[in-house]
């Protein structure tokens, strides 16, 4: 087995084992398991880092394989949720940020080792704006998911005056779901746009592919979630269902890139 | 010989309030002079006196030891015992124990699983402590049912739930906003259960009430009361957008605020979220504000439904919290009658080591003249076999004493066997058991 594949496999393994601390953790008043599974994504995350990093010196980024993407999106889903506990201290978060991490990663592990080749215009800065700026949107907008989900499973329980039993009465507040939905629009839409616009504003970019269409339409629909947050103080219950239809418009354009011919296209 | 352990007390159980107060004490009387001196056969005291119960926690050296107490106790209120005794309870030695480990956990308490009575047994021994009336069992007694309490409160459910229905509204308002320090409350109208949310609100950190009330005076007072600001109600939707939790409690025949009029207030406050807390009967906030995003509204029925369910809470966690309290309790049992032992075991060594070094001297002045290496050798072996010889006996002793019953039985046959009271043996000693056997 080549370094890099046992590599991979203990950066699995980490996320693994963080996911499972977390999730028997959650609940313990001491908190050692929760501190232990912290440590654990941490140390995945510095091995994943640092494999991403020897990958992206030692390569000409001229082909890129597909598990690359796949596996860059499952940084930034760690990388956000080490921003927002450092921001936030919401270690809840864990709960969605480490399983989904270590979903991504074992798809990226599971997926053909198909390369494409990197269009020509597409290089450089523009192939870093375009690649960093959109999987760490893809990472905050994945939390901002997250939080949505357990906003609004909050809020119908308060409401409806349900009760909170077991682990929902140990949840953070509602107003902590809505301020990381909050960030992860403010960072989330600047960052899709900058990536974007690298993407399109490209030498030789062309306008016939149903992937710049798609995208297009996703912008303007955070665009509008942005606005609304900004301007007229959008919170709570809508801004929640639109973080989690965002991410899954985003989850569905980076498959796009798997089905259908796009310029980093891995469809036979 | 073992220690006699027990607590005499009254609570809200056995005494109405008025025999409470009158029979209160204070940690300060535990000082040896005082009224409830520490001479025999009192050992050991630790007084505790809340407004629901007065116990005293002793040491002594038999049952005697509480009758003394009872007695000291009622005369220091100019009564006889026996007025006193209807009202008291008496729990010795192992009951003793897992009283004082219940009443730390909170588990006797009139609201159980209350927070005060901790700090309120480890204030009375911090009193006994300093007057020197709390010595090694009740020290290690005291202790114990702090980790105990600890060990209760983080292992099971028996605090995590509000039992009152102002502090349940305080809590939800916890789930909604987090950190409540920036968010403001508004009092509308000034009821008595709007004034002990607006305590809880306080405590939990709020940085402003604002009250409303027909009585602008009343409002004043109310609001001075919590360094507020008291606001006219006819201008009540003015101040409403500044409001983030709202307690109502009107005497109003109809609603107060309508989901219509709120529309406005939530728009101009940007939509950030509202808690409605409606404690008045009949209502005064409009049910249907529940509807609109953002709100949240509870009423006083829907707030006792969840202090109902909590309190269930605390007694479901409160049959976990006993099975551990029962552990402890025969841990703690383990440990008196360890210390029971401790006399016995050490006057067996020392009996032993005295025989080594007599005989070690006897020897040493036998060989004449020997070099310091083989005295020392002489002397480490001496030790080294009364450690090994007596080792056995020790652990039998400890078995046997765990026992039921079997502990001063088998101590006393310990310290027959060895003679550790060194007494001596008369010559017809035991005859009348050699006559038996048909022994000449």
């Amino acid at each position: 087995m080549h370094l890099f594949d046992s590599l991979r496999l203990v950066i699995a393994l980490l996320y693994l084992l963080s996911s499972i601390l977390f999730l028997f953790g959650v609940r313990s008043e001491t908190g050692g398991r929760r501190k232990a599974a912290a440590w654990l994504a941490a140390a995945g995350f510095l091995l994943h880092t640092l494999v991403l990093m020897h990958f992206l010196a030692s390569t000409s980024f001229r082909v890129l394989p597909s598990g690359f993407y796949v596996r860059l999106f499952s940084w930034g889903v760690i990388a956000v949720f080490f921003f927002l506990w450092w921001r936030m201290r919401v270690g809840y978060l864990a709960l969605v940020a480490s399983p989904l991490a270590l979903l991504v990663y074992v798809v990226s592990m599971a997926v053909p080792g198909m390369r494409a080749p990197v269009p020509a215009s597409l290089s450089g800065l523009f192939l870093g704006l375009h690649i960093g700026t959109l999987f760490l949107c893809f990472g905050l907008m994945a939390i901002a998911f997250g939080a949505g989900i357990a906003f609004l499973h909050l809020n119908r329980r308060i409401k409806s005056k349900a009760g909170l039993k077991g682990i929902q009465g140990d949840m953070p507040a509602l107003s902590t779901f809505d301020e990381v939905n909050r960030i992860a629009v403010y960072y989330g839409f600047p960052l899709y746009t900058l990536g974007l616009a690298a993407g399109f504003f490209r030498p030789n970019f062309t306008w016939d592919r149903i992937i710049f269409w798609f995208s297009l339409i996703v912008w303007f629909l955070f665009a509008f979630v942005f606005h609304q947050r900004l301007v007229t103080g959008w919170r709570g219950r809508k801004p929640a269902q639109a973080a989690i239809a965002i991410f899954l418009l985003l989850c569905l354009a980076l498959s796009f890139n798997f089905v259908l011919p796009t310029s980093q296209s891995f469809h036979p | 010989m073992k220690e006699y352990l027990f607590v005499l007390g009254l609570n809200h159980r056995t005494a109405p309030v008025e025999i409470r107060e009158r029979f209160a004490l204070d940690g300060c009387e535990v000082p040896k002079n005082g009224p409830l001196p520490l001479e025999r056969p009192l050992k050991e005291l630790i007084l505790v006196s809340t407004c629901n119960r007065v116990e005293i926690l002793g040491v002594g050296d038999g049952p005697e030891a509480s009758d003394k107490a009872l007695e000291k106790w009622a005369e220091s209120r100019d009564m006889r015992a026996e007025e006193l005794r209807p009202y008291t309870y008496l729990y010795e030695d192992s009951e003793a124990v897992r009283h004082v480990f219940s009443v730390a956990a909170s588990l006797d308490s009139m609201v159980l699983g209350e927070p005060q009575i901790l700090g309120q047994i480890k204030d009375a021994y911090r009193e006994a402590v300093k007057a020197g009336t709390s010595k090694v069992v009740l020290n290690g007694l005291m202790h114990k049912a702090f980790s105990v309490a600890k060990d209760v409160r983080t292992r099971t459910e028996i605090a995590s739930a509000a039992v009152s229905i102002s502090y349940a509204a305080v809590e939800l308002a916890k789930k909604i906003f987090g950190d409540m320090s920036d968010n403001r409350a508004m009092l509308i109208g000034a009821g008595e259960m709007a004034e002990l949310a607006a305590t809880h609100l306080m405590n939990a950190g709020i940085s402003e009430i604002m009250v409303a009330n027909r009585t602008f005076r009343r409002a004043e007072e109310l609001a001075g009361r919590f360094c507020g600001r008291a606001v006219p109600f006819e201008r009540l939707f003015d101040f409403l957008p500044e409001a983030d939790i709202v307690i109502s409690s009107t005497g109003a025949t109809e609603a107060v605020v309508r989901a219509k009029d709120l529309k406005t207030v939530l728009k101009k406050r940007k939509y950030m979220p509202m808690f409605f807390i409606d404690i008045a009967v009949p209502r005064d906030i409009d049910p249907d504000v529940n509807a609109l995003d953002n709100v949240y509204l509870y009423d006083i029925d829907d707030l006792k439904e969840v202090v109902e369910e909590n309190i269930e809470k605390r007694r479901d966690a409160a049959d976990k919290a006993r099975e551990i309290i029962d552990r402890e309790t025969e841990r703690f049992d383990e440990w008196l009658k360890s210390l029971e032992l401790k006399p016995t075991i050490v006057d067996l060594f020392a009996k032993g080591e005295d025989i080594g070094r007599k005989e070690l001297a006897k020897t040493l002045k036998r060989l004449g003249d020997v070099d310091d290496e083989t005295k020392a050798a002489l002397e480490t072996l001496v030790e080294s076999m009364v450690k090994k010889l007596y080792r056995e006996p020790v652990v039998y002793l400890k078995r046997r004493s765990r026992e039921e019953g079997y502990s001063r039985k088998i101590i006393s046959e310990m310290r027959r066997i060895f003679n550790l009271d060194r007494k001596k043996v008369p010559p017809h000693a035991h005859a009348d058991r050699k006559k038996e056997h048909g022994e000449e």
